[in-house]
C-alpha cells in the first residue's frame, strides 16, 4: 500500500477520533443532569386533583393535573441540583405541601438540608414552611391540618455492599399555629416509610421492621416490614395493625377511609426472569383476611385513594431492577378492577 | 552503506512478521539466492551493476514478494489483524455513540485508549510498522487490546437499550478473535532460530496461557468487587496484582528451565496451577459449603 493511503486512513481516524469527541463535549451530561419523566411522588387531592413529580433534564417540576385529567400544568419547577421528594395535599385540597433537598449529599451528615415549602393551588404563591439540617423524605397532612413527617438523620451506607440511604428516622410534626417542630417519636430507625395519618390527627402510621424484641443478629434478620401505629400523645405505646404472622415485608400502604381496610404493596411472587413482582393486596383488620388486589406481574407501589373512596391510584415501575426505573402512573376501581394507565404527560406548562 | 541487493533483500524481510531471529535467517538466504542470480548474469556476460539490476528484477517487486513470503509463512494472519482491527473500530465508535445518546456518558479516555490500540494493529496489519512485527509486541498489544475491550464490553452491556444485545454479541466476538490471535502468535509462529517449538514447549505456552488468562480475569473480578465494596482505591488493592507477578515470574522461569532441565520446568507449571485452583476454591468452591 502506498504511503499516500496510510496517511489518509491515519487522517481519517483522528478526523473521525475528534469528530466524536466534540460530539461527547456537546452531549455528555453531569449525574444532574440525568433524571427524566414521572417518579414515585404524586398526592390526590380530595377534589380530584392530581400532584406529581417529573423531572426534565435533571430539573424537577411538579405538576397538577386537571379534575377531568385533560391536560397538567407546571406549578412548580427547581434548577437540577435540587430533588422534590414528596407532594401532599391539605385536607380541602386548597395547599399543597413538598419537601426539596439538595441532590448530591455529602457524606454522612454534611448537605443534608431540607426545605419544606407550602403551594397555594389557588394563587400559586409559594412559600417556605421550614429547613431543617436532615433528609426529610415524606409529609403528610391530617384532616385537621396539621402537617407530619419522617425526618432521617443521617444519609449513608451502614454496611459496606449497602448503597447511601436515609437512615435514623423518627416522626415529627410542624405546628401552624406556632411555626415550631418538635419530634413525636425517639426511635432512630434504620428505615422507615410510608407515612399516613389518622383522620383525627391523634395517631400516625408509618410501615418499619418489626424488630424491638429482636436481640439478636439472627432476630433482626428474620424481622418483617410491618404496618405500625403510633398514637402522637403517648408515642411509646406503638402497636402493629398490619398481620402480626405475616412472612412477608409489607411495603407502601393506604387506608380506605370509614373502613378497616388497608391497601399495601408486597411481594406476590417471583416473576419467570427472576425478578420480584410487587402487587397491592387488601387486609380487612377486622377479620384478618388477606386478598391480592392488582395482578400486573410488574412493580405496582404507592397506593392513593382517590376522592369519594372510590378510586385507586398507585404507581408502576415499567423498569423495575433495572438501571433507570419508569414509572407510570395508574388508576383502578376500589376492587382492583378496571385498571387503566393516566398518561400525566400531556402537559402544559403556565 | 550498504549495496542496492542488500536495502532490496532488508525491504522484503521487513514486510513479513518474523522475530529478529527468523529475519536474519530469511533475510540470508534471499541474500544467497540473489547473489547466485547475480553471478549466472555476470556469466552470461552482464557487468556486475547491470547484473545485481538484472536479478533484483527478475525476483520481482520487494512489496509484492515480501506480502507473497508473509502470507505464506503466517497465512490469514495479516486477514484477522485487519478483520480484528475494523470491528474494534467500529465497535468502539458504535458503544460510545450509544452511551452518549441513551445514558448522557461520553467516554472519552475509553475512546482515545481504544481507536488507537486498534489502530496500532490496523497499522501492523498494513505492514505500516514493520518496527512492531515482532512476535513480543505484537502480543502485548493484542493483550491491552483484549483488557481494552473487557472494558468496551462492560459498557457495552451498561445501555439501557435493546441494541446492547448487538454489541455484546459484537464485544465478546472481538475478545474472542483477540485471545485466539495471542495463542496463535505464541505457538504458531513463534520459532527463534527457525526451529519449530517443541510439543513440550507449545504445552507450557498454552498451560501459562490459560493460567495467565484465569489470573487475570480473577484479579480483576476481585478488584471490582473490592472497588464496589469500599467505594475508593486502597493500597492493599496491590495485593491483588501478587497472584499476576508470580504467574509472570514462573512463567518466563520455566521458559528458560525447559531447554535445559524439563522436570522443573513442569514442576513451577504445577505450582502456577496449584496457585489458581487454590485461589478458586477458596474463594468459589469453600463459601458454597460455608453458607
Amino acid at each position: 500500500m502506498k504511503k499516500k493511503y496510510t496517511y489518509i486512513i491515519l487522517a481519517g481516524l483522528v478526523t473521525i477520533t475528534i469528530c466524536l469527541i466534540v460530539v461527547g463535549f456537546l452531549f455528555n451530561k453531569t449525574e444532574n443532569e440525568k433524571q427524566n419523566g414521572l417518579t414515585e411522588f404524586f398526592d390526590v387531592s380530595t377534589k380530584g386533583k392530581v400532584a406529581f413529580v417529573s423531572y426534565t433534564d435533571g430539573s424537577p417540576e411538579i405538576f397538577i393535573m386537571e379534575d377531568d385529567q385533560s391536560q397538567s400544568k407546571s406549578v412548580v419547577s427547581m434548577t437540577n441540583e435540587k430533588v422534590i421528594l414528596d407532594v401532599a395535599f391539605s385536607s380541602d385540597g386548597s395547599q399543597l405541601a413538598f419537601i426539596s433537598s439538595e441532590k448530591e449529599k455529602e457524606n454522612e451528615n454534611e448537605n443534608l438540608s431540607s426545605v419544606v415549602h407550602l403551594l397555594n393551588i389557588e394563587t400559586k404563591k409559594i412559600q417556605e414552611l421550614f429547613t431543617e439540617e436532615t433528609l426529610i423524605t415524606e409529609l403528610e397532612f391530617s384532616t385537621d391540618d396539621n402537617l407530619f413527617y419522617l425526618s432521617a438523620g443521617t444519609f449513608e451506607n451502614y454496611s459496606p455492599i449497602a448503597s447511601e440511604r436515609p437512615h435514623d428516622f423518627d416522626i415529627h410534626h410542624y405546628d401552624f399555629e406556632n411555626k415550631s417542630n418538635y419530634k413525636i417519636t425517639n426511635l432512630k430507625k434504620y428505615s422507615m416509610e410510608s407515612l399516613k395519618v389518622s383522620a383525627d390527627g391523634s395517631s400516625v402510621y408509618v410501615q418499619m421492621f418489626d424488630d424491638a424484641d429482636a436481640e439478636t443478629a439472627d432476630d433482626i434478620f428474620d424481622a418483617h416490614q410491618r404496618i405500625f401505629q403510633i398514637p402522637v400523645d403517648d408515642p411509646a405505646n406503638l402497636s402493629v395493625v398490619s398481620d402480626k404472622s405475616r412472612n412477608e415485608d409489607i411495603y407502601d400502604f393506604s387506608f380506605v377511609p370509614g373502613t378497616n381496610t388497608i391497601i399495601y404493596q408486597s411481594v406476590a411472587k417471583t416473576g419467570s426472569d427472576g425478578v420480584f413482582e410487587y402487587e397491592l393486596f387488601t387486609y380487612n383488620q377486622e377479620t384478618n383476611t388477606e386478598e391480592q388486589l392488582t395482578f400486573l406481574g410488574e412493580y405496582v407501589s404507592n397506593p392513593v385513594i382517590g376522592p369519594e373512596n372510590d378510586t385507586l391510584y398507585f404507581i408502576v415501575d415499567k423498569q423495575f431492577a433495572k438501571e433507570d426505573s419508569d414509572y407510570k402512573l395508574y388508576r383502578s376501581d376500589l376492587d382492583g378492577e378496571n385498571v387503566t394507565p393516566i398518561s400525566v404527560f400531556e402537559t402544559k406548562k403556565e | 552503506m550498504s549495496s542496492k541487493m542488500e536495502r532490496y533483500v532488508k525491504q522484503i524481510v521487513e514486510q513479513t512478521e518474523c522475530s529478529k531471529d527468523e529475519k536474519d535467517d530469511l533475510y540470508e538466504e534471499l541474500f544467497i539466492h540473489l547473489q547466485l542470480s547475480q553471478e549466472q548474469f555476470v556469466k552470461e556476460g552482464l557487468s556486475e551493476p547491470e547484473a545485481e539490476e538484472k536479478a533484483i528484477e527478475d525476483f520481482g517487486q520487494e512489496d509484492v514478494i515480501g506480502d507473497q513470503l508473509q502470507q505464506a509463512m503466517f497465512p490469514y494472519r495479516r486477514e484477522m489483524l485487519l478483520g480484528l482491527s475494523m470491528a474494534s473500530i467500529l465497535f468502539t465508535i458504535s458503544v460510545y455513540l450509544s452511551q452518549l445518546i441513551t445514558e448522557g456518558d461520553a467516554y472519552i479516555p475509553w475512546l482515545l485508549i481504544s481507536i488507537s490500540i486498534s489502530s496500532l494493529l490496523l497499522f501492523i496489519s498494513l505492514n505500516k510498522l514493520p518496527q512492531l512485527n515482532r512476535k513480543r509486541w505484537t502480543n502485548s498489544i493484542l493483550i491491552i487490546h483484549l483488557l481494552v475491550y473487557l472494558y468496551g464490553w462492560s459498557l457495552a452491556s451498561g445501555i439501557d437499550h435493546i441494541v446492547t444485545v448487538v454489541l455484546v454479541l459484537w464485544a465478546w466476538l472481538i475478545i474472542l478473535l483477540s485471545l485466539f490471535l495471542v495463542y496463535r502468535t505464541t505457538l504458531h509462529d513463534f520459532q527463534p532460530n527457525g526451529n519449530p517449538l517443541s510439543k513440550k514447549v507449545k504445552l507450557l505456552h498454552v498451560i501459562n496461557m490459560t493460567i495467565g488468562i484465569i489470573i487475570i480475569g480473577l484479579t480483576l473480578f476481585f478488584l471490582w468487587a473490592m472497588l464496589a465494596f469500599s467505594g475508593g482505591i486502597e493500597l492493599r488493592m496491590l495485593l491483588f496484582g501478587l497472584p499476576f507477578v508470580i504467574w509472570v515470574v514462573l512463567y518466563i522461569a520455566q521458559m528458560k528451565l525447559v531447554k535445559k532441565n524439563k522436570k522443573s520446568a513442569f514442576f513451577m507449571t504445577a505450582i502456577s496451577i496449584l496457585i489458581v485452583l487454590s485461589i478458586v476454591f477458596y474463594s468459589f468452591i469453600m463459601p458454597m459449603f460455608i453458607y
